[in-house]
C-alpha cells in the first residue's frame, strides 16, 4: 500500500471502509469536532483578518478616489471661475482703454484749446506792444523831427536873420502860440 | 490488496466495541496541524501586508482565495448570508487539503465516511438553524407544501441532503483513491514513478478541487433555499 501510516500501526489491527456502529459514531464525533475546530479557526484567524484588511484597503482606495474626484471637480470649477474672470478682465481692459482714450482726447482738446487761447492772448498782447512801440517810435520820430527842425530852424535863422528880424519873428511866434494855447 | 481505513491506536471500549484512532483521524490531525501552522504564519504576516501585493506572492494568493470565496458566498447565499463565507472558506480549505493529502502518501480523510458526514451534518445544522432564525414560521410552512400530506416526503427530502452530500464526496474521493491504489499495484515497480502522476493530477488535483467546490456550492444552495426569503 502507498500509505506510510501503516508503519505507525501499533498492532496488527484490521481496518474497514464503512461500517455503522458505535465505533463509527465515536469516529464521527471526533471528526465532527476536528472539522468544527479547524473550519472555525480558519474562518476567524485567516479569512476574517484578510477580509478586514481588504475591506479597509478598499475603503482607503474609495476615499482616495473620492478625494481625487472632489479635487478634480474643485479644479474644474476654479478653472471655470478663472475663465470667467479672464473674460471679464478682457472686457474690463477694453473698457478701460476706451475710457482712457476718451479721457486723453478730452484732455488733448482741452490743452489745444487752452494753448490756442494762450496763443491768441500772446498774439493780442504782442500786437498791442507792437502798436505801442509804433506809437512810441512815431512820437520819438516826431520829437526828433521837431528837435531837428528846431535845430535846422535855429541854424537857418542864425545864418539869415539879423537881430531885428529875429526879435520880430520871435514876438510873432510867441503871440501866435499864445493865441493858440490860450484858446485850447 | 487493502483499501480499508486502518485502526492505529485503541482509545476506549463501549459496550464491547473498542474505539480506535484510525488512519483517517490521524491524517486529519496532520492536516489540521499543517493548516494551523500556515494560518498562524499567515496571520502574523497580515500585519506586514502591502497596499499593492506583488503578483504571485503569498499575500496575493491569500487575497485571491479570500476574495473568490467572498464572491462565491455572496452570489450563492446573497448579501444577508454572505457572512458564512468564512465558514465555507474553512470547509473548502479542509476538503482541498484532505483530497490533496494523498499526494503526500497520506490516506485522504475524505475517504472516511465519518469525515464527510461530519461536514454534511454541519451543513444540515446550518440549513435548519438559519432557516428557523431567518424565516421562522415560513420555514416550518415549507414542510407542508404543496399540501400537508407531503410532510413525510419533505422530511425525508431534508434528511437525504446530508446523506447525498456526504456520500457524493466520500464516494468520489474513495473511488479515486482505490483506482490509484489499483494502478500502483498493477504497474511494475519501474513505471510507478511517472505514469501515476497523470492519474494523481486528475484524481487528486482536479477531482479533489472539483469535489471541494461542489460540496461548498451545494451546501450554500441548500442554506439559501431554506434561509433566504428570495428562494421561498
Amino acid at each position: 500500500m502507498g500509505s506510510f501510516l501503516f508503519i505507525l500501526e501499533a498492532a496488527e489491527l484490521n481496518g474497514r471502509i464503512l461500517g455503522f456502529d458505535i465505533e463509527f459514531l465515536m469516529e464521527l464525533g471526533i471528526q465532527w469536532l476536528n472539522t468544527l475546530i479547524l473550519t472555525l479557526f480558519l474562518a476567524k484567524f485567516l479569512y476574517k483578518p484578510i477580509k478586514t484588511f481588504m475591506v479597509k484597503r478598499a475603503e482607503r482606495i474609495s476615499k482616495q478616489l473620492n478625494a481625487a474626484g472632489d479635487a478634480e471637480r474643485n479644479a474644474l470649477s476654479m478653472k471655470a471661475d478663472y475663465d470667467v474672470k479672464l473674460r471679464d478682465i478682457e472686457q474690463e481692459r477694453v473698457s478701460v482703454l476706451h475710457a482712457a482714450n476718451l479721457q486723453a482726447k478730452e484732455k488733448m482738446e482741452q490743452i489745444i484749446t487752452e494753448a490756442r487761447r494762450e496763443a491768441d492772448k500772446i498774439r493780442a498782447r504782442m500786437r498791442k506792444d507792437i502798436e505801442m512801440e509804433q506809437e512810441r517810435a512815431k512820437a520819438d520820430m516826431k520829437r526828433e523831427l521837431i528837435d531837428l527842425s528846431f535845430l535846422l530852424a535855429g541854424r537857418f535863422t542864425t545864418a539869415s536873420l539879423d537881430r531885428q528880424a529875429q526879435d520880430t519873428l520871435i514876438a510873432e511866434t510867441i503871440s501866435e502860440l499864445g493865441d493858440i494855447k490860450w484858446l485850447t | 490488496m487493502d483499501f480499508t481505513n486502518h485502526r492505529i491506536w485503541p482509545l476506549f471500549t463501549i459496550k464491547g466495541h473498542t474505539v480506535y484512532i484510525t488512519e483517517s483521524i490521524f491524517a486529519t490531525w496532520i492536516i489540521m496541524a499543517v493548516l494551523f501552522i500556515f494560518t498562524i504564519a499567515a496571520r502574523y504576516k497580515i500585519n506586514s501586508f502591502k497596499e499593492r501585493p506583488a503578483a504571485g506572492s503569498i499575500q496575493n494568493l491569500l487575497e485571491l482565495a479570500v476574495e473568490s470565496m467572498h464572491n462565491m458566498a455572496e452570489s450563492n447565499l446573497g448579501k444577508r448570508l454572505s457572512w458564512l463565507g468564512g465558514y465555507f472558506f474553512g470547509v473548502f480549505a479542509f476538503i482541498l487539503a484532505c483530497n490533496y493529502s494523498s499526494l503526500f502518501k497520506l490516506r485522504p480523510p475524505t475517504t472516511d465516511f465519518a469525515t464527510t458526514l461530519a461536514l454534511a451534518l454541519n451543513t444540515f445544522f446550518l440549513i435548519h438553524v438559519l432557516g428557523l432564525v431567518y424565516r421562522k414560521g415560513e420555514y416550518l410552512k415549507d414542510y407542508f407544501k404543496p399540501i400537508f400530506v407531503f410532510l413525510p416526503t419533505n422530511i425525508i427530502g431534508e434528511l437525504s441532503r446530508p446523506v447525498s452530500l456526504s456520500f457524493r464526496l466520500f464516494g468520489n474521493i474513495l473511488g479515486g483513491f482505490i483506482m490509484l491504489e489499483l494502478l500502483y499495484a498493477s504497474l511494475p515497480a519501474v513505471f510507478r514513478i511517472a505514469i501515476p502522476d497523470i492519474f494523481h493530477f486528475y484524481e487528486d488535483i482536479f477531482i479533489g478541487a472539483l469535489q471541494a467546490f461542489i460540496f461548498c456550492v451545494l451546501s450554500m444552495t441548500f442554506i439559501k433555499e431554506k434561509a433566504s426569503e428570495e428562494e421561498a
